[in-house]
């Protein structure tokens, strides 16, 4: 009994050293970011890893590869590089404007097959080539600065929330179409400019960042954005910054003879961070007619917004799910087809609490 | 009611809890949302309530057959139904429970190899896990049931907060509309769910070593009711964290809900759940096998350690003879065909017939 133990713990202590496959930080190659491009009918990768030379000194460097399809993009920077590649710190990925044209269901199913795959990693469109954007953001030597910054814009910009986990949620489901953050160079540094609107995966148009934030607060609200407009009032013209804009969306559907129409009440509390110096802020007058102002001009943004979606057949708002919530007899396709014509009417209600220590 | 067994072999009543919950909450507990939803979509939640509520009363008729007989199920087979009947019937009851406790075993090594080390070859997993199993199981009920305790325990603490995390992305419009799918529906679901029940049955060969076993129903009932309640809390998670299409494409739903958490010094979350989660396996294991080595002891009378030895080399080869899911797959429907006629029909059966029965004699 005494040797039958002794064979099996010795057994289960050398077994046991068996099979793992060890990942040394140090012994691996460690991407960051991805980028995806499709060139005269190649496709080309770009990775950025960072590099340590001493302690807290980072430097990104880059693979680049070409081959005809997508599939082994991996595999040939692999033979580029003096460690196996790991993607399971990989948190962006970005894709040329061509390429997303053409669809990045592939890249993106295959990556969240992989269990090493982070579901908060980022994705991104780029607005020519994912090489430009990744190439200059090469000279920042800051580790994971491009999905930080999607996800600062996300916590207090004007993104809705966004991740590889929500984007293949809409994804795969019936009634909502998926966004991306649409970046731009602007003066050699990397800005994000807006939304991509996606449809099955493939790049249909993009918004601007203003559009972006009111598809925001239809999508999930926001807490703490910040929105620029013009007022024009007796012929004279001027700008409010709203900050701190706390707003709330909710959805009624109302269904007359089959045809669905959706009623969206858009609840605005808001701070007057800057406005024109001919707006007296002292008269309560004049806040109840800036109110009214704001009110108008959300109202239009919104309608704007919804029409310039269903111009181009695309629903990111999820104004889908929302019937289909409320639908016994879900018909995706039907819903598709009336959509261009979907009746939608918004109401607005916006408040202004305070405007800062001053007034 | 006097115990057949000696004292010093007993647990006390209180331990059924932690016996039900590991033995219900194994492997299915990470990815039965997708099974379920499979027929009633996000309505599922209601097949886990009805489910539970039919487990609850089969529950009470293990305990109204075992009061009777006082004694395990072995023991009523072979009393009511003779020899050879009986003996059939016994033979069924073991391959009941090693089967069950194989499957349990083969997918967690499938979801080791999947998410934590791909390499790794099925023998050597086994092997270790097996050596640790037998371990457990000689040392006979009362050490089982200790791991049943901690096994409960510390996965409770541990992993079920894990799943609040992806309520950060949570959708309640997915659970939208309400009762949008027929009865037939919700049924076929429930037999689904079902399946994630298996293990309580267990409770036919453990009766005997319960200090007080008539007190002890309260705690399988509650046991049981802890478990419904934990599919029932994951599942709306998982649903409102899911849209529907993407949960069908999902294996583990759990397991990459549970990957959304973020921590400043561990990326990767799932690692340490798959190795917790080896203790809810290990004891959830560890009875189904004690049971069919019980139940081989009282048949035909051979010493428990020789058994139990057997009955892991089987397992070991088994497991390294199914190579692919698919193969995997296919074991665990049948079986769980074979479990649903055996819970939904035998047990009911069992209960009338001991019942007129005993009416009968009396």
């Amino acid at each position: 009994m005494k040797l039958c133990f002794l064979l099996i713990s010795s057994l289960t202590f050398f077994l046991s050293g068996c099979g793992i496959h060890e990942r040394i930080i140090d012994d691996v190659q460690i991407i960051e970011a991805l980028g995806y491009d499709r060139e005269e009918g190649k496709v080309k990768g770009i990775a950025i890893y960072p590099t340590f030379a001493e302690q807290g000194n980072i430097k990104l460097k880059i693979y680049k590869t070409a081959s005809d399809s997508y599939e082994d993009i991996l595999p040939r920077m692999n033979a580029k590089s003096a460690y196996p590649i790991e993607t399971g710190k990989l948190d962006f990925v970005l894709f040329g404007k061509e390429y997303a044209k053409q669809g990045i269901e592939d890249v993106i199913t295959n990556f969240s097959r992989n269990p090493n795959t982070g579901s908060r990693m980022q994705l991104g469109i780029a607005e020519n080539t994912a090489e430009d954007i990744l190439q200059s953001s090469k000279h920042v030597n800051l580790s994971f600065h491009l999905s930080e910054k999607i996800n600062q814009n996300i916590e207090s910009g004007n993104l809705p929330k966004m991740n590889l986990h929500m984007f293949l949620n809409n994804f795969y489901q019936e009634g909502r179409d998926q966004i991306l953050p649409y970046l731009i160079l602007d003066e050699g540094q990397i800005k994000i400019d807006g939304l991509a609107l996606l449809k099955n995966g493939k790049y249909i148009n993009h918004i601007n960042l203003r559009k972006s934030f009111i598809l925001k607060t239809l999508i999930d609200g926001s807490h703490n954005g910040q929105y620029k407009t013009k007022i024009t009032q007796n012929k004279k013209e001027g700008f409010i910054l709203l900050k701190n804009l706390d707003t709330k969306t909710t959805y009624t559907v109302e269904k007359s003879e089959g045809l669905p129409s959706i009623c969206i009440d858009l609840t605005i509390h808001a701070e007057i961070e800057k406005a024109s110096s001919w707006f007296d802020l002292k008269k309560d007058k004049d806040i109840v007619k800036l109110k009214r102002i704001l009110n108008e001009h959300f109202k239009e943004e919104v309608q704007s917004l919804i029409s310039l979606a269903q111009g181009y057949n695309v629903d990111p708002i999820g104004l889908g799910e929302k019937v289909r919530a409320t639908s016994r007899n879900w018909d995706y396709q039907r819903f598709m087809d009336i959509y261009p014509e979907l009746k939608t009417t918004v109401h607005t209600n916006v408040y202004i609490p305070n405007t800062g220590i001053e007034e | 009611m006097k115990s057949l067994l000696d004292e010093r072999h007993l647990v006390s009543s209180f331990y059924v809890f932690f016996l039900i919950c590991t033995n219900i909450i194994g492997i299915g507990i990470m990815s039965f949302q997708r099974d379920i939803t499979k027929d009633a979509g996000y309505d599922a939640w209601i097949s886990i309530i009805l489910s539970s509520i039919s487990i609850h009363i089969l529950v009470w008729m293990i305990y109204r057959i075992l009061g009777i007989a006082n004694n395990d199920v072995i023991h009523v087979h072979k009393f009511y139904f003779g020899k050879w009947i009986g003996g059939l019937f016994n033979i069924f009851v073991i391959f009941y429970f090693l089967i069950l406790a194989l499957i349990v075993f083969r997918v967690y090594i499938e979801v080791v190899q999947v998410w934590l080390f791909p390499l790794m070859k099925t023998w050597q997993i086994s092997l270790i896990l097996l050596v640790l199993v037998y371990y457990i199981v000689s040392g006979g009920f009362r050490v089982i049931t200790g791991m049943c305790f901690w096994g409960s325990i510390i996965p409770f603490i541990i992993l079920f907060p894990l799943n609040f995390f992806s309520l950060e992305f949570a959708n309640f419009h997915n659970l939208l509309p309400v009762f949008n799918h027929s009865v037939k529906e919700i049924v076929s679901s429930s037999k689904a769910m079902l399946f994630q029940y298996v293990g309580f049955e267990t409770l036919f060969m453990f009766y005997p070593f319960i200090k007080n076993p008539d007190r002890s129903q309260k705690w399988a009932h509650i046991g049981l009711l802890f478990s419904s309640l934990l599919y029932l809390i994951i599942a709306l998670i998982t649903f409102v964290f899911f849209s529907e299409g993407y949960l069908n494409q999902t294996i583990w739903p759990t397991l990459t809900q549970m990957k959304i958490a973020k921590f400043p010094l561990i990326e990767r979350v799932e690692f340490i759940v798959v190795s917790i989660w080896l203790l809810l396996i290990l004891p959830n294991i560890s009875v189904k096998i004690w049971a069919g080595c019980r139940a081989i002891k009282k048949v035909i009378n051979v010493k428990q350690r020789i058994s139990l030895f057997i009955v892991l080399v089987l397992f070991f080869i088994i497991a390294n003879v199914l190579k692919e899911r698919s193969q995997i797959e296919r074991l665990n429907e049948m079986y769980s065909n074979i479990a649903f006629y055996f819970v939904y029909l035998y047990i009911p059966f069992l209960f009338l017939y001991i019942h007129i029965k005993h009416k009968i004699t009396k």
